[in-house]
């Protein structure tokens, strides 16, 4: 066994939770496609090894096996189809996240979430800002999107928070897939009488455009697309409200905040640049259906491989010697965050517009913003990686 | 056909900006001095283009890349297949100005 393959054995997912970056960096020095026997994945760090393997499905399926994706969701989604099941699952899906769509809709929903938790904020002058603002815009936007509305905040973030566990649970354990699979009941007990008023009485909501275009009875169009609504409930709530914080943070850590609130229109290139530096999503799953020479390792056939876009966004050789560092003004080129190709995520706009939102007008009635000096945040999270607490001060 | 406002001329080169008019959306670009406005919607799979960004005389969608020349609106490199509409500009004193029907 080689140092880097020794190395790559000892590194365990308390490490990757902690702080995977160091570890990525390595591994794309020295073994850019390479066994983490801890989480039972080979992982691929360079960008250009990523991008080749997530747009080649005839040599690498989305289909891994174990699934512990497929397991918590209670079937096969959208993430783990290829070809013609996969088409037909985005054209459920697709019509109602179109960014065209998306513009003329969600600046509605979420101006006014956005507007009446910074009223509740306003003259406090701290705040914790991931539970008391990022991940409630998130939930309860995509909660309205999706026809979810009439859930609360909170019960959305412990269905989020539950699949979560399940979802990445590379390493079996049984605490992590107790969790998820009550999260799971939960979710199908509750969702039951939404499905049938929303195909009884649909209301353009992407429930209700899912489940008219499925086929077959009430019972069958559910199953069709119940585990792929589960996967938008994971990443799609979570997500948006992950990288908001963490943009936040860059622009904090960085002092670009000052550009921005002198020119708001930069929101958008920080936010850019937030999914870049820390992409709230690590890792895009396949499976190598033939043994595969791959960034100049062969991997097995049957070998699960993570394809860290979280890693392809730091790659020097694309980003160039400053690609650790949170830069709003960095060239602009198109990051990984929302992977490549045919599984390039559908709720791209949907979350970019959010994002922008929830930022800008922070920024715009919060003065002085700041990182709490006693409090810094804390990032945790290999597959999802995301600041778990963000205490800020502001001029109350 | 009537000339809108659109924005300040004097920004600089490689500015892309999103704008509104008579219904159409617009990205709004400006190459070596020169104005150059295109409808949004990239025809691949519809991302704006003004989120995109200038590369030489064409801008990139930044959804899955692909390039359309600002001048004549073709495609320089796929995805998309299908070139977007443009639309003439001018310079009015320090103004932009957008040519819509």
């Amino acid at each position: 066994m080689s140092a880097v393959e020794a190395y790559a054995s000892s590194v365990t997912v308390e490490d990757l939770d902690r702080d995977p970056y160091p570890v990525y960096a390595r591994l794309r020095a020295e073994a850019p496609v390479c066994l983490v026997p801890a989480v039972g994945l080979w992982f691929v760090t360079r960008w250009e090894d990523v991008e080749s393997a997530a747009t080649r499905p005839d040599l690498f399926c989305a289909r891994v096996d174990p699934s512990p994706l497929e397991r918590t969701m209670g079937g096969e989604s959208i993430l783990l189809l290829d070809g013609e099941p996969q088409k037909r699952l985005r054209a459920m899906l697709d019509p109602s996240l179109r960014p065209r769509v998306v513009e003329a809709s969600t600046p509605d929903l979420i101006e006014p979430l956005a507007e009446e938790l910074l009223d509740g904020l306003e003259g406090r002058g701290e705040a914790e800002l991931m539970s008391e603002y990022f991940e409630p815009i998130s939930v309860l936007g995509l909660g309205r999107m999706l026809g979810l509305g009439h859930l609360d905040g909170d019960t959305l973030r412990r269905w989020f928070h539950g699949l979560a566990e399940g979802a990445i649970n590379f390493e079996d354990d049984p605490a992590k897939w107790k969790v998820a699979d009550a999260t799971a009941a939960e979710i199908d007990v509750e969702l039951a009488p939404v499905f049938e008023r929303l195909f009884a009485d649909p209301d353009g909501s992407t429930i209700a455009t899912m489940l008219h275009l499925a086929d077959g009875t009430l019972e069958e169009r559910v199953a069709t697309i119940l585990p792929t609504l589960k996967v938008i409930l994971l990443g799609g709530m979570q997500e948006p409200g992950h990288a908001a914080g963490t943009t936040l943070v860059g622009l904090l850590e960085s002092r670009q905040v000052g550009a921005v609130l002198d020119d708001l229109a930069l929101v958008r290139d920080a936010v850019e640049e937030g999914l870049r530096w820390i992409s709230p999503i690590g890792t895009q799953t396949r499976r190598a259906l033939v043994e595969t020479e791959l960034g100049g390792t062969t991997v097995p056939a049957g070998a699960n491989l993570g394809l860290l876009v979280s890693s392809a966004n730091r790659d020097a050789d694309v980003w160039g010697p400053t690609a650790d560092e949170f830069n709003l003004f960095r060239p602009k080129r198109t990051h990984a965050a929302f992977g490549f190709g045919t599984h390039y995520c559908s709720g791209h706009h949907f979350s970019r517009v959010q994002m922008r939102i929830a930022l800008t007008r922070l920024l715009e009635r919060l003065p002085g913003l700041r990182l709490d000096p006693d409090r810094p945040p804390l990032f945790t999270g290999w597959e999802f990686r995301a600041p778990r607490h963000l205490h800020v001060l502001w001029d109350a | 056909m009537t000339w809108v406002d659109a924005a300040d001329a004097s920004l600089p080169d490689e500015s892309v900006l999103a704008f509104e008019a008579a219904g159409t959306a617009i990205a709004l670009a400006r190459v070596d001095g020169a104005w150059h406005a295109v409808e949004t919607w990239c025809t691949h799979a519809e991302c704006p283009l003004s989120d995109g960004w200038v590369e030489g005389a064409a801008i990139r969608c930044s959804c899955h890349g692909s390039l359309f020349d600002l001048a004549t609106g073709e495609v320089v490199e796929g995805p998309a297949e299908e070139p977007v509409r443009v639309f003439p500009t001018r310079v009015t004193g320090d103004r932009v100005e957008i040519e819509v029907a």
